[in-house]
């Protein structure tokens, strides 16, 4: 049956002016410089929400999602570099990413559905930047870098200097994000644990990553990420510092977590209370470093 | 500024104009009466809206309508043939898989999707492979034996 409530759910409201499809990132840089309030959007599962529900139509689109120079996965010797465009669909389905860069190929893993994965890219996830963004966490916990290009400059930032806020980020308006760079660190041990209301498709209550390397039984570099529980995903810094150089036993164990606990600032909201969010991410550190301790 | 569109759709090439923000679940169901796929939740959540885009599974709802330009789109009306049902909706029809028939459609394309990676899935892989469908009826035992049948012989 057509029509109804379907229908007018379906209808965006005030179309956009303009749209574009660059065949290269100088072109795509070109427009960002020269065309005011244009949109970047690659997937577009975000940017559709975003439009239906909340009716925010932009003056332009910019669509990379094509963009072969965004479509990069490759191996250097120290990191994986991976372009913007990348799906998380291709990132679940690469060797590379599953033995260089564990902890977002475990992030991919429980990202969404096929359906969204098809879609989503690594890119958009950081743009987006959704408080509760799952490869957002994993990359903060992996050290990752963005490589960022506009027709002024070309510049790195880290992943908490990229993610300002609630949808909120570094980038000024003609920039582009062309790139993640994961370094890799042989000998690492890691771990990702989140949870929602169902197991697929669901919006993290609360998300941990943790990345260390294991040196003699001592934990170096220690790296704990949150999501969910706090206006950006975020490290546990008091945590980290907490297992530093430290050999893991249980009672140092139960300490890091409480202070992960303690550190991070939930709030309250439809996915759970501040007081739940607190206690899983206790609860998620304990089995990251149990499972660490064990492996 | 409309976008001029060039696709195949279910096998025949087809061309549309369409505003920027439009979903590619309204191009299918309002321009070409393609009513198969349903807008439930309309936030990704459900499946029901599900299409094959280069013979994988996107979300209609949550694709926009510009992205189909130059490639291939198939609808739930495009699994079948003029010979009659396709094996997977043969399957869906033996297994009981069917109720209220509101998510069938976006099953079936997700598991479309899922046969044309792995063509003998574990249970596993089907759960997993179906996870993004939400089915009202709660059919979902039959649905995965459905999907178990279609390679199985």
């Amino acid at each position: 049956m057509k029509g109804g409530p379907a229908r007018e759910a379906l209808r965006a409201v005030n179309p956009p002016t303009g749209y574009f499809r660059p065949d290269s990132v100088a072109d795509a840089l070109e427009i960002l410089a020269r065309v005011d309030q244009a949109r970047v959007v690659a997937g577009g599962t975000d940017w559709m929400l975003s439009v239906r529900t909340q009716g925010q139509v932009p003056a332009a689109v910019v669509d990379i999602f094509r963009l072969e120079e965004l479509q990069g996965l490759i191996r250097h010797p120290d990191a994986l570099e991976i372009g913007a465009a990348v799906t998380v669909a291709r990132l679940l389905a690469s060797a590379e990413v599953a033995r260089d860069a564990p902890l977002l190929a475990q992030a991919a893993d429980r990202f969404g559905s096929p359906p969204v994965r098809s879609r989503a890219t690594i890119g958009g996830n950081l743009c987006n930047a959704s408080p509760a963004a799952d490869l957002t966490v994993a990359l903060l916990a992996s050290d990752a870098t963005v490589e960022v290009a506009s027709r002024r400059c070309r510049r790195s930032l880290a992943i908490r200097e990229l993610v300002l806020g609630p949808r909120r980020t570094a980038l000024a308006s003609d920039e582009l994000l062309v790139s993640v760079r994961v370094p890799i660190r042989p000998g690492a041990v890691w771990a990702f644990q989140k949870s929602g209301r169902r197991p697929a498709l669901e919006i993290s209550a609360a998300a941990v990553a943790f990345s260390a390397v294991l040196q003699d039984g001592h934990l170096r570099e220690p790296r704990i990420a949150c999501g969910a529980v706090a206006p950006t995903p975020m490290r546990a810094l008091q945590a980290e510092r907490l297992i530093a150089d430290r050999r893991l036993d249980p009672s140092l164990i139960l300490a890091c977590a409480r202070r992960a606990a303690a550190e991070v600032e939930p709030i309250d909201d439809v996915r759970g209370s501040a007081l739940y969010r607190r206690r899983l991410v206790g609860a998620f550190v304990s089995r990251c470093l149990e499972g660490c301790h064990a492996g | 500024m409309p976008v001029k569109l060039s696709f195949t759709l279910n096998g025949r090439p087809v061309s549309a104009e369409v505003e920027p923000t439009m979903a590619l679940l309204e191009l299918l169901r309002e321009r070409f009466d393609l009513t198969g796929a349903k807008l439930g939740c309309g936030e990704g959540e459900c499946g029901a809206c599900a299409v094959l885009l280069d013979e994988e599974a996107v979300l209609g709802c949550l694709t926009p309508a510009f992205a189909v330009d130059g490639r291939t789109v198939r609808t739930v009306e495009g699994l079948s043939s003029s010979e009659g049902l396709s094996a997977l909706q043969q399957a869906f029809v033996s297994e009981g898989a069917i109720q209220c028939g509101f998510c069938t459609p976006g099953m079936e394309i997700a598991a479309a999707s899922l046969l044309r990676q792995e063509p003998r899935p574990t249970p596993e892989q089907i759960r997993r492979g179906l996870e993004g469908n939400l089915c009202r009826c709660t059919g979902y035992v039959a649905m995965i034996e459905a999907v178990e049948a279609v390679n199985d012989d």
